[in-house]
């Protein structure tokens, strides 16, 4: 078991070393006039099939290790280092794995806006990087070993937020805004694990379980909201929400999907973890002002992706509002509301990929990422158009799609609690959703073709339908469609592993 | 075949088919119209095994979130009418098509989404739970939302979808609303434990439930003040028109106030509600119809006016009468649509002004909408006539005296705009620029089916309302004959005439009632050619919504949050600024700086 979940843990980290080298000593073997060679798209090709086959292998050795939950403890250089592998864990797993295969997939064939520097094997290794130090997240259950690995993962998004990104003018800004607003985050995480060590002196999550209930409520609260900043500010909600429109427009696509699939999810996860993890009477204290944040989040993001004209930056926002849906089904603090969002989860990164990539496929081949100068798309790219509707629908949480049942669960838990006002304005957050949706894809798919760039009207002298995108990224947009409408008709196979993460959580199940 | 395996088929066999057509797409595209019939075909069959004498056979459930909800299927006669009416005008809108839609582009993505229609509503009125109810329920909304901007290219249809989808998920969120809460409180979502615990609910919560459950309803079904949909959704092609109108999507409503009517009827207000919302509804689309010069829009607000209808005889606590019309309605606006469709198919143009005298050139559709105009407007021994007779008694019954006058105004205006618009398209002067196209056969014959069944759909009256009794819904014992008497012996038969005779008159004096709107112009006249004014209402609503967020987005997001990330950064900035000014780099100052660090520190430590 150890040398599994070691194997689990590591296997990111080999495959970002060897992503990074192998390249290179291949080079070594021919003469190269300038380093700047090294990160030529053609050794990005191999780098890219390395992360493919890394992520994914870990994808799979995380399917074939699912009954055998487990703790491990494993001495590292003088200190203990524990490892935890339950269904939320593995939950988390598949979740980022899956998303680190759909972004490299996807980053293997696209072609970034001019400006953007070449994505060779630094950038691959970076997102492999990535994978690690959300992996060490998710399998931590130790504190300062989880904050390690938070850290960890920050680190390299940064370095892939601001160095391959689309906007040179501003690229010093966003990563930078981007970093300082995360880290603020992780700092005050880091305060409320030191004050937890100043008082149990331990770290390890199985013996913090036991001591925390034992604190006065009055230190208790605000250790633990200031635990949940780390998380509420990778979630981006309101108004810690800022650095999240910039980092994501402003990175080039596969950062973009790294971020969505892989970064925001960890913040879902932390909640998932952590919620259950202080005393209730603590987070019943904290449930009324999150809901509360999760309301505003809903209405802000929603409001602004009805009005906002870049199509990337209504995606942000969306996102944002839908992150104020998962916030919600956290704290409403019922079983409903945690299994909701912990679905979530997955159907946050499924639907958001598949929403990314219709659309960067569309921007990348029109050359624009403005709604004004898009329209009638679902003509040239109708793989891309019937995935993104899809992924609309799922984002609105309209069967038969799987986005459906996280929400259903998530007012389930809203009226459950008894916040019925709350719960009517989320009702009414939703059809607001509905309008920036559907404003979305009228605008940019349906409505007469518009010409852009050199492109004219006459659609009928393009090739036709899969030959058009890559094929890599269809691949990956046809696996999110699959897993949205799958788990729409019938998602009793994941519900089944929610109950099974919120029984090791001691909730319910 | 057990009928609990017929049931599951019935929608089962249509969502197989909307599988498996993209796919077949891709190797055969031609065979796409022609299977997609055949699975209309198969499910037609199928429904016979539920119209009676099968074994009910053991339940089939589904677990579908484990522990929490557990999916079967509910087979009574409520259940069944709009299971069956979706079935069969389903398959004969398929064979429609296969004439109507001959030559337009992306045909698998119209035969995949009619069937996942079909199957929608099917499994809508199916499902022995709320929550099935709402699952298919928003399938509905999702084929109608892709159906009605079928078009795409086409901004009018692409804005049409849109609002189709926005309007009734206003209506879809009371519904969810509504189903959480029983939910919560009776640990269920299936319709048998929720109505037996529902007596238990205090009032207030009831109340809550039946508020969600009438919005849902009011989206879904074109209820005033949501019925701004249904007329847009006009831009869709006239199959689908007719498949919204008769078989699918605006029955669902109706349906699902006539399955919690028990509910309703445990809260006191509701039921009113329901009336009055029926009523004005019936009173709106009638008028609207009257004066729209449109084919489809006309039909489209007839549609509204009809639903009115039953939505008033649920609100009576009628829920067999107002089934009982659904099913006549589903018949005649059927017809009426696919007739319509062939006129513009023949003309290509929807404005009556430009069509007159039809009858020429097709005599067969001239005869057959005639037929569906006269159920329409309740003229005697055809469905419609039964049926909406039926309703009236109802109200006058139940002395609702309000609705009822409403609903007689309406149907005065009802055989007005009725006869206007056969008059107007099949007889009178030919206005039409084109050589009008021959309607081919495969288009005919439906239309035949229906005409057909306009003269003998009532006579399933005894049937079916021995059945509701004996699965224990609420009906009264009527035989067709018994139905003839009670029929012409009641004083909502007098009502009718009357309503039906000035409607006639009004019929007569067209011309001279066209003189005085176009010479005094009264304002209301103008009101009615706007939708009197609703979607203006909601447009400046929408607008004003939009105007906020464009403060939010430019101002607030702009401006204030990010004025505090910058004031942040200008902050951290100056005071680096100022603490570099301590770093002169001069030995003297830093020796300074070192004496009074140590002067400091040595004195905390003495004292």
């Amino acid at each position: 078991m150890v040398s599994a979940l070691v194997i689990l843990q590591l296997l990111p980290l080999l495959g970002a070393l060897l992503v990074w080298l192998l390249p290179r000593i291949l080079a070594n073997s021919r003469q190269l006039d300038s380093p700047r060679q090294l990160d030529s798209p053609r050794q990005g090709v191999l780098a890219g099939w390395l992360t493919v086959l890394f992520a994914l292998a870990q994808f799979v050795l995380t399917l074939s290790l699912m009954p055998n939950w487990g703790v491990a403890q494993l001495p590292f250089l003088g200190v203990t280092l524990s490892f935890c592998f339950d269904p939320l864990a593995a939950t988390a797993l598949l979740v980022i794995s899956g998303a680190t295969v759909a972004a490299s997939l996807y980053a293997l064939r696209s072609k970034d806006a001019a400006g953007a520097p070449a994505r060779g094997s630094a950038f691959y290794a970076l997102i492999l990087l990535v994978l690690f130090g959300t992996s060490g997240v998710a399998l931590a259950r130790d504190l300062i070993q989880f904050y390690l690995f938070w850290e960890a993962m920050l680190i390299p998004a940064w370095f892939l937020v601001s160095l391959w990104n689309e906007d040179p003018a501003k690229v010093k800004a966003t990563g930078l805004k981007f970093f300082i607003i995360t880290h603020i985050g992780a700092v005050l995480m880091l305060a409320s694990i030191l004050w937890i060590f100043s008082l149990a002196k331990t770290t390890n999550m199985d013996l913090l379980i036991t001591f925390l209930p034992s604190l006065p409520l009055a230190t208790l609260v605000p250790m633990t909201m200031l635990f949940l900043m780390g998380f509420v500010v990778k979630l981006a909600i309101f108004p810690f929400h800022t650095w999240l429109p910039d980092a994501y427009t402003s990175a080039v696509m596969p950062v973009t999907l790294t971020l969505v699939g892989v970064l925001t999810n960890i913040g879902i996860y932390g909640f998932a973890r952590f919620l259950p993890f202080f005393p209730s009477n603590a987070a019943a204290a904290l449930s009324l002002p999150l809901l509360i944040a999760a309301v505003v989040t809903m209405f802000y993001g929603g409001i602004q992706a009805l009005v906002e004209k870049n199509v990337k930056r209504i995606v942000a926002y969306s996102s944002i509002s839908q992150m104020g849906y998962v916030l919600f089904g956290f704290a409403t603090l019922t079983t409903f509301g945690l299994s909701g969002s912990i679905l979530n989860l997955y159907n946050q990164a499924a639907t958001k990929l598949a929403l990314f990539m219709a659309l960067g496929m569309v921007a990348e081949a029109a050359g624009t990422w403005q709604i004004d100068q898009l329209g009638g798309w679902a003509k040239r790219l109708p793989l891309a158009a019937v995935v993104a509707v899809t992924a609309m629908l799922s984002l609105v949480g309209a069967p038969p799609t799987f986005g459906f049942w996280p929400e259903l669960l998530t007012f389930t838990g809203g009226f459950a609690s008894g916040q019925i006002l709350l719960s009517a304005l989320a009702l009414v957050a939703s059809v607001l959703s509905v309008a920036y949706a559907l404003r979305l894809i009228r605008f940019v798919f349906y409505d007469p073709l518009k010409p852009v760039g050199n492109m004219g009207t006459d659609f009928k002298s393009v090739p036709i339908f899969l030959a058009r995108t890559p094929w890599t990224g269809n691949l990956a947009l046809v696996a999110c469609f699959l897993i949205l409408l799958f788990f729409g008709v019938y998602p009793a196979p994941v519900y089944r592993l929610v109950q099974g993460a919120l029984a090791f959580l001691g909730l319910g199940g | 075949m057990t009928a609990q395996l017929a049931g599951l088929l019935l929608f089962l066999i249509p969502f197989a088919g909307a599988l498996l057509i993209p796919l077949v797409n891709f190797f055969a595209p031609r065979a796409v119209p022609w299977l997609a019939v055949l699975f209309g075909l198969a499910s037609s069959v199928i429904a016979f095994f539920l119209l009676g004498g099968t074994p009910a056979g053991a339940p089939i459930t589904l677990d579908i979130l484990p522990g929490f909800f557990r999916s079967g299927l509910l087979l009574d006669p409520l259940s069944l009418v709009p299971a069956l009416i979706a079935t069969w005008i389903g398959f004969l809108v398929l064979i429609y098509s296969l004439g109507y839609m001959k030559g337009e582009e992306n045909l698998a993505r119209y035969y995949a989404l009619v069937l996942l229609f079909i199957g929608g509503m099917v499994g809508m009125a199916l499902a022995d739970n709320f929550l099935a109810l709402f699952f298919f329920w928003e399938v509905m909304g999702v084929c109608s939302y892709q159906l009605i901007a079928f078009f795409y290219k086409d901004p009018k249809a692409a804005a049409a979808g849109a609002k189709a989808f926005l309007t009734t998920k206003i209506g879809d969120i009371g519904l969810l609303a509504a189903i959480i809460i029983l939910a919560v409180n009776s640990g269920s979502f299936s319709f048998s434990v929720n109505f037996g615990a529902a007596a238990g609910l205090a009032l207030p919560v009831l109340g809550l439930a039946a508020f969600g459950f009438i919005l849902g309803a009011a989206g879904k079904s074109a209820q005033f003040p949501l019925h701004v949909w249904l007329p847009d959704a006009m831009e869709a092609p006239t199959t689908i028109s007719a498949l919204i109108h008769a078989a699918t999507m605006v029955n669902a409503g109706v349906y699902l106030l006539a399955r919690v009517s028990p509910l309703l009827a445990l809260v006191p207000w509701s039921l009113t509600l329901v009336q009055w919302i029926g009523a004005i509804t019936a009173l709106l689309g009638a008028l609207l119809a009257a004066f729209s010069n449109d084919l489809k829009r006309i039909l489209a607000y007839s549609t509204v006016s009809q639903l009115g209808y039953m939505v008033l005889a649920v609100g009576m606590g009628a829920a067999f009468a107002s089934q009982f019309h659904l099913f006549s309605h589903a018949i005649f606006k059927g017809l009426l649509f696919l007739c319509a469709g062939a006129v513009i198919h023949a003309i290509g143009t929807r404005d009556i002004r430009q069509m007159g005298g039809l009858y020429k050139h097709m005599p067969a559709v001239a005869i057959t909408f005639l037929i569906g105009a006269m159920a329409l407007l309740g003229l005697p021994f055809l469905n419609g006539f039964f049926s909406k007779d039926f309703i009236l008694e109802e109200i006058i019954l139940g002395g609702a005296w309000g609705p009822l006058a409403l609903a007689l105004i309406a149907g005065a205006l009802t055989a007005f705009y009725a006869l206007r618009t056969t008059f107007v398209v099949f007889w009178g002067k030919p206005n039409y620029q084109t050589h009008p196209h021959k309607t081919p056969a495969n288009m005919v014959v439906p239309l035949l089916a229906l005409a057909l069944a306009c003269f003998l759909s009532w006579l399933l009256v005894g049937p079916l309302s021995e059945a509701w009794i004996a699965s224990g819904l609420p009906a009264p014992a009527l035989s067709a004959l018994e139905l003839i008497r009670v029929t012409f012996s009641s004083l909502a038969f007098l009502f009718s005439l009357a309503a039906i005779v000035v409607g006639f008159f009004l019929f007569l004096q067209r011309a001279r009632l066209a003189r005085y709107f176009h010479e005094q112009e009264p304002g209301w006249i103008r009101a009615t050619s706007r939708g009197l004014g609703f979607d203006d209402l909601y447009t400046w609503l929408a607008d004003r919504i939009r105007d906020f967020g464009v403060w939010v987005r430019m101002f607030w997001e702009e401006r204030v949050m990010e004025g505090i990330n910058r004031f942040a950064a200008w902050g951290s900035l100056g005071l680096s600024r100022l603490s570099c000014r301590l770093q002169t780099g001069d030995v003297h100052w830093n020796l300074l700086y070192v004496t009074l660090t140590l002067i400091v520190v040595l004195g905390v430590a003495l004292w």
